[in-house]
């Protein structure tokens, strides 16, 4: 009786640990088909907490949201046995959306420069890695931003080397340094059809102007009766100036 | 915030020193909240919402925002208030 039940236990293993099957290159559907149910799982948590309290919610979610460890160890196994395969992008993709600071595992780095550096995919992959702090999160960023032949990923790649120590006080020449490349070499920059290149300048410029040390950029405007008044008006006092709104 | 600006107004009178306000309220929403917190100070309305063109100009996104300029236009602080506010009007006082 009992031998029976023996391949059907086997079939089973096979069917729920993916990462047995990685011999074969298979990796495809099954990096899609983890990524799948690891988000179905998310998204039936979400349906859950929709309309409850915020309390509910917090409770929901620490209680029921679906751990991504197995799926994240399954996924990586998967891309180093497959690693020039179609998923390999996806996975690695997916991967760096759960790794935050820590970053991704170490090889996947060398994945992505052996097997993808010129890829289409490249910018989605690399403006992921903004927040990771990793050495290797570095040093792929910028190999990318030097060797890609994909001219958006190389400038997705400064944004992102930028973007990693744009709070670090001690870094500041070397964000200048990134940023004059950005402006000089891809002053059009477009993600999400915004050209963020134009907008960081943009920024940039409006805070050099309103600096501590500059002399303030005039106002003309008007009281709330309509009466024209200038901030130069007010030259010989100390002013405070206020942006307030009563509420 | 009021009650300390109005202190501020009140220890600084007859010196050259002004609170200048950029508003962002409805035109009613402003008169009505000088009238009830007895503002004296003038203030630009900034039409009427958050993302008016001088707060736009100055690159405003959290209110409020603060600049204390010197009596030649000089931007000499950012976003300080309450006691630190008191202060650097007072060192700026010191500098005349």
């Amino acid at each position: 009786m009992v031998s029976k039940f023996i391949p059907l236990t086997i079939a089973m293993m096979i069917g729920f640990h993916p990462v047995a099957s990685i011999a074969q290159d298979t990796s495809g559907p099954t990096i899609s088909k983890i990524i799948e149910t690891h988000e179905d799982a998310v998204e039936v948590l979400y349906k859950k907490m929709r309309g409850k309290s915020r309390e509910e919610q917090q409770k929901l979610y620490e209680a029921e949201y679906p751990k991504p460890d197995q799926a994240i160890e399954s996924i990586t196994a998967l891309v180093l046995a497959n690693p020039g395969g179609s998923a390999s992008l996806d996975g690695i993709d997916w991967l760096l959306r759960y790794s935050g600071q820590k970053g991704v595992n170490p090889a996947l780095y060398n994945v992505l420069e052996t097997h993808h550096l010129h890829s289409e995919k490249l910018q989605a992959i690399v403006l992921k890695m903004a927040r990771s702090r990793t050495p290797e999160t570095q040093n792929f960023l910028t190999t990318v931003s030097e060797k890609s032949k994909i001219k958006d990923a190389r400038g997705a790649a400064i944004l992102s080397l930028m973007k990693r120590i744009e709070r670090d006080k001690e870094k500041e020449d070397e964000h200048t340094a990134l940023s004059k490349t950005l402006f000089a070499e891809h002053a059009d920059l477009i993600i999400n059809g915004r050209n963020v290149t134009k907008s960081i300048k943009a920024k940039r410029e409006a805070e050099e102007k309103l600096a501590i040390g500059k002399v303030a950029p005039e106002i003309i405007g008007k009281d709330v009766d309509g009466k024209e008044m200038k901030l130069s008006d007010y030259r010989g006092k100390i002013v405070v100036l206020d942006f307030w709104g009563d509420w | 915030m009021y009650p300390h600006e109005r202190s501020l107004v009140a220890r600084m009178k007859d010196k050259p020193f002004t609170i200048l306000g950029v508003n962002s309220d409805s035109a009613k929403r402003y008169k009505t909240a000088i009238k009830e917190n007895e503002i004296t100070w003038p203030s630009f309305w900034d039409g009427g919402k958050t993302g008016g063109p001088i707060a736009t100009d100055w690159a405003v996104r959290g209110w409020p925002t603060i600049y204390i300029l010197d009596t030649k236009g000089v931007i000499r602080y950012k976003n300080t208030r309450g006691k630190a506010m008191d202060e650097a009007v007072d060192a700026l006082m010191e500098e005349l």
